[in-house]
């Protein structure tokens, strides 16, 4: 008998067979929920090379927790962890205004290309400008909403808080965001950066 | 979908937040590291484990060896318990018949009582004790050697003593002993010579010289004989 066909089909001890199912639930928790975990650290005020850090400190903390997790609640449980990682990684960075100018210097690092590319890298630095001045609790909502395309019964799932808190701080991030665009609209990305 | 009182602009910004990705070796990157932190947190455990296991073989290793040389098995206190016991034993068929002998400070080597079935004496249970082989020959005796020695030290220590008839006591008893069994002792001889000569010094002349008489009859190549025939010099009445 072919050994590789008689190793794979001998009969597993408990731990390994628990081992291999754990691990093929992170693999489909990492395959599932990697760029939504990314892009909500990124909106959250991390660069790029933050947020690839704290998708690892994500994963990282669910496979330790892998017992809790189960398909009714993983992208709760990720999101909830990725925030905490943020907000931490967030307090570790004291100057604002210098993350945003290295965030921009790593977006072009990220995505280097074309000029055509360039509206778009200046559209996320842009954006993430805006969102800066923006109450925590609002900037997720309208992250989660307006980038993610949750619907607010999950959004208010993924927050711990009623629909109705969830409604009422979407209409307030978004009066704010008309209100900033408006007061500079030589901020718009898709002007030209003079105008 | 998100209102249509936002301004286009924000619509823009959305749509490019949402096209943003993260690098595509990114999945990759973080299975690897999750695989290299389940092999540490593995070796990890199994260096534990093992730790574990050799630390508990010592302990029971050392548990083994204590129990070993301070608990029951022990076989140095199980002899104590035999030689502790083997004298009381001998000394019960005595206490009935005969005056009680002054209790033995070291009980030595002492053989076991089976050696002394007499029917006046109790019936001392052979189980406590584990058995052990008689000395001298095979001939069956009511007393055995180290019991002869030591009525007849007894005897001459009496004699030493300036008490005649407590050596004449003691004689008495191994002569009453000898005469349960079969044979006399093996030093029946010696008995006698001493007998003789406590008969004597207590006054007891005639009965000296006639158990002298008897005794050079008896056994006329015994080394005693000079100092039996002292007595029976001795005994002579003036």
């Amino acid at each position: 008998m072919n050994p590789v066909v008689w190793f794979a089909a001998r009969p597993m001890p408990v731990a390994e067979v628990t081992e291999a199912t754990d691990r093929l639930t992170i693999e489909a928790l990492v395959q599932r929920h990697t760029a939504f975990v990314w892009r909500v650290l990124r909106r959250l005020g991390l660069s790029p090379a933050d947020a690839d850090d704290g998708v690892q400190q994500v994963f990282m903390v669910a496979a330790r927790n892998l017992a809790r997790i189960h398909s009714e609640n993983d992208r709760a449980f990720l999101y909830g962890t990725a925030v905490n990682i943020a907000n931490n990684t967030r307090r570790s960075h004291r100057r604002q205004r210098a993350l945003t100018q290295a965030q921009a210097a790593e977006v072009e690092e990220h995505h280097p290309g074309p000029d055509e590319a360039l509206a778009f890298r200046d559209a996320c630095d842009r954006l993430d400008k805006l969102l800066a001045d923006f109450p925590d609790e609002q900037r997720r909502v309208l992250v989660l909403v307006e980038i993610e395309q949750l619907e607010l019964a999950e959004v208010a799932q993924l927050e711990g808080i009623r629909r109705g808190t969830a409604a009422s701080r979407l209409r307030l991030a978004r009066q704010r965001l008309g209100e900033l665009l408006k007061k500079a609209p030589e901020q718009n990305p898709f002007g030209r950066p003079n105008e | 979908m998100s209102e249509p009182d936002l301004p286009p602009s924000a619509l823009a910004l959305f749509e490019a937040a949402r096209r943003e990705q993260p690098a595509s070796n990114l999945q990759r990157r973080i299975l690897d590291n999750l695989e290299q932190a389940q092999s540490e947190r593995r070796a990890r455990f199994n260096v534990i484990l093992t730790w574990s296991v050799a630390a508990l073989c010592v302990a029971a290793a050392v548990g083994f060896l204590v129990l070993r040389h301070v608990g029951t098995f022990d076989p140095e206190s199980l002899r104590a318990a035999h030689v502790k016991l083997g004298p009381e034993r001998i000394s019960a068929p005595t206490v009935r018949s005969e005056h009680r002998s002054a209790p033995e400070p070291d009980p030595g080597p002492s053989p076991p009582p089976s050696i002394v079935p007499s029917p006046s004496t109790p019936m001392v249970p052979s189980v406590a004790i584990a058995p052990r082989p008689k000395p001298g020959p095979a001939r069956a005796t009511t007393l055995d050697l180290p019991r002869e020695l030591e009525l007849l030290g007894e005897a001459k220590a009496a004699l030493a003593g300036g008490d005649p008839k407590r050596a004449l006591r003691t004689l008495n008893r191994y002569v009453s002993l000898s005469k349960v069994g079969a044979t006399p002792g093996q030093l029946h001889a010696e008995a006698r010579a001493l007998r003789i000569e406590a008969l004597s010094l207590s006054g007891k002349h005639a009965d000296a010289d006639k158990e002298a008489r008897e005794f050079l009859q008896l056994h006329p190549t015994s080394p005693l004989i000079d100092s039996v025939k002292r007595f029976v010099q001795e005994s002579e009445p003036e």
